[in-house]
């Protein structure tokens, strides 16, 4: 049915007044979020980009156009060895997650009859917030913490590990308990989703089940995995309370840095050219993914 | 799939394993917030409430609650409001830069919230708005927006234009279809997207420690004491943010596990 054939008393607007008040429709509905988007978050992601070229007197802000904190952001021997860091500990934690995920969501998928109750109680850890999660870590690795006691008692270690704790191995470990719900998930919804015929036609062609697994169950399980990488590789590499609460001296990251210039040294400037960074590395790592999954969605069809 | 295999017993291990790395950390500072000694060290001595009677008589504990829950009951509200509307906008008009548009608002679900945090901070800076409790809510505004337009949209592409056409080929306006006819059959979705909202902005810290002025959300009072020095309290304080965030997910699991098992049963 549409509107055009149907009958009905009083005028029918004509058509221009109709396109008309449609667009006013779509302004009563669009406009207030198009007017929020564009204040809260157009214009300050735009603003990071101008004050990148801004140069700084004490606390003031100068208006400039100068390539100086860009340059900064290359040249500069703590950013390198930070963002390095950083590099290493979000794909450490991607890997960890994934490697964490997949068995979980195997088993999930196919071989709990009661999967949904099973996912959530996987998930749930995931709704419990972010700085408590953190927290029971720092009471798992300090000094009198679980870890240390039961390897003691385990008679694994002599004394407790003072270095469980403030290092970059405790960010990596935090963040992979914070975040691998995010990896299961996204793996999850995707085996969950698996045409059941194509795996047992693949089950009477290949012979062992872990054949089957690594030559059909992950192939297709490809945009999972994508979309896992695509959410926990960004979340940790931008991440920057885990590492000022667990990481020690040698554990703050590439979000610390940027903290640093926004909390202690007040340079917006250089702080923005460091946003900028950090933006442009997660965007084109999405992108990238984005990328990757297409193009294998192509090859398995 | 078969059942069959020594691969099974391996797979039922790991995920054993895996509840229990899951939920002995959290576990753990439930327990410690029972735990009368001062320090929280294994194994625990003895048991007490003290620390939850000190957590009510804290006034610094106290009004980070009722922040934490102002904040993110009007973040909810106004963000399930724009977000809705948008929501509705993107699904029933074109319109140059739809794609675009729908980028945009997943920004600040997509970007490190640190990015987010520093530019809207930079920003009331440069206005000259004094970080306080209202730029904590514009902030988690700004984030939410995304939540409500995604599930929003989603639901309403899955039900297709049919039913406002129907209601508008009956005589009612768009606004009139839209309130009467769509708006009633997102009433579950908006109920589930106002939970993720709300337990989100709960517990959101990366973008609301840039925003923060003097007063604290209970998730940045908890990131101050770890800063600054642990009291037992903070298990206390910790146990009861924990239970209500998680209050609400598990209702809406609940629910969602009744509605599952009663579509499999019809």
């Amino acid at each position: 049915m549409n509107s055009e054939t149907v009958t009905r008393t009083g005028t029918r607007p004509g058509r221009s007044k109709r396109k008309a008040r449609r667009r006013g429709t779509l302004a009563t509905f669009a406009g207030p979020g198009f007017v929020w988007l564009l204040l809260f978050i157009l214009i300050p992601y735009a603003g990071i980009l101008v004050y990148s070229f801004f140069r700084t007197d004490g606390v003031d802000l100068i208006p400039a156009f100068e390539l100086m904190n860009i340059e900064r952001v290359f040249t500069d021997e703590v950013v390198r060895i930070v963002f390095l860091r950083t590099l290493w500990i979000a794909l450490a934690v991607t890997a960890l997650t994934f490697i964490f995920a997949l068995p979980l969501a195997y088993y999930a998928a196919f071989y709990v009859r009661r999967k949904y109750l099973f996912v959530f109680l996987v998930v749930i850890p995931m709704w419990v917030s972010y700085i408590i999660r953190l927290y029971a870590w720092r009471l798992m690795l300090g000094q009198d913490g679980v870890v240390n006691k039961g390897l003691t008692g385990l008679g694994i270690i002599d004394e407790p590990l003072s270095a469980l704790l403030f290092s970059p191995w405790a960010v990596v470990l935090t963040l992979t308990y914070v975040y691998f719900p995010f990896m299961f998930v996204s793996l999850f919804s995707v085996m969950e989703g698996l045409d059941r015929s194509q795996l047992k036609a693949a089950a009477d062609l290949y012979a062992s089940p872990v054949r089957r697994f690594f030559s059909v169950t992950l192939p297709l399980t490809k945009p999972g995995i994508a979309a896992g990488i695509m959410l926990v590789f960004p979340l940790t590499f931008g991440d920057y309370i885990a590492p000022s609460l667990v990481g020690g001296p040698d554990g703050q990251m590439f979000g610390n840095l940027i903290q640093n210039q926004f909390g202690t040294t007040f340079n917006y400037p250089f702080g923005s050219a460091l946003a900028l960074t950090l933006l442009i590395v997660v965007l084109v790592a999405i992108a990238f993914l984005e990328r990757w999954r297409r193009v294998e969605e192509v090859k398995v069809f | 799939m078969g059942k069959t295999g020594p691969g099974i017993h391996l797979l039922r291990a790991f995920a054993l394993l895996a509840l229990v790395f899951i939920y002995v950390p959290i576990g753990l500072v439930v327990l410690f917030s029972f735990s009368s000694a001062e320090i929280s060290v294994w194994p625990i001595e003895g048991l007490t409430l003290d620390w939850y009677g000190e957590l009510f008589q804290s006034e610094r504990i106290r009004d980070a609650f009722l922040l934490s829950l102002r904040v993110a009951a009007i973040a909810t509200v106004v963000a399930g409001i724009l977000g809705t509307m948008l929501g509705y906008a993107a699904h029933r008009f074109a319109f140059p830069g739809k794609g675009l548009l729908q980028r945009i608002v997943l920004m600040p679900l997509v970007v490190p919230g640190i990015v987010t945090g520093i530019a809207l901070a930079t920003m009331f800076d440069q206005i000259e708005l004094p970080l306080s409790p209202s730029t904590i809510i514009l902030g988690h505004i700004t984030f939410l927006i995304a939540v409500f337009f995604t599930t929003v949209f989603a639901r309403l592409q899955g039900m297709g234009v049919e039913l406002e056409r129907s209601a508008m080929d009956l005589g009612a306006s768009e606004l009139r279809a839209f309130i009467s006819v769509v708006l009633p059959n997102l009433r579950l979705t908006l109920l589930g997207s106002a939970v993720i909202a709300f337990t989100l902005s709960f517990d959101e810290i990366p973008i609301t420690f840039f925003l923060t002025g003097t007063e604290n959300t209970v998730p940045m009072l908890i990131y101050s004491f770890l800063r600054t020095g642990l009291t037992p309290t903070v298990n206390a304080l910790a146990t009861v943010s924990l239970v209500i965030s998680l209050t609400p997910i598990i209702l809406a699991g609940i629910v969602g596990l009744h509605i599952q098992r009663n579509r499999r049963a019809a």
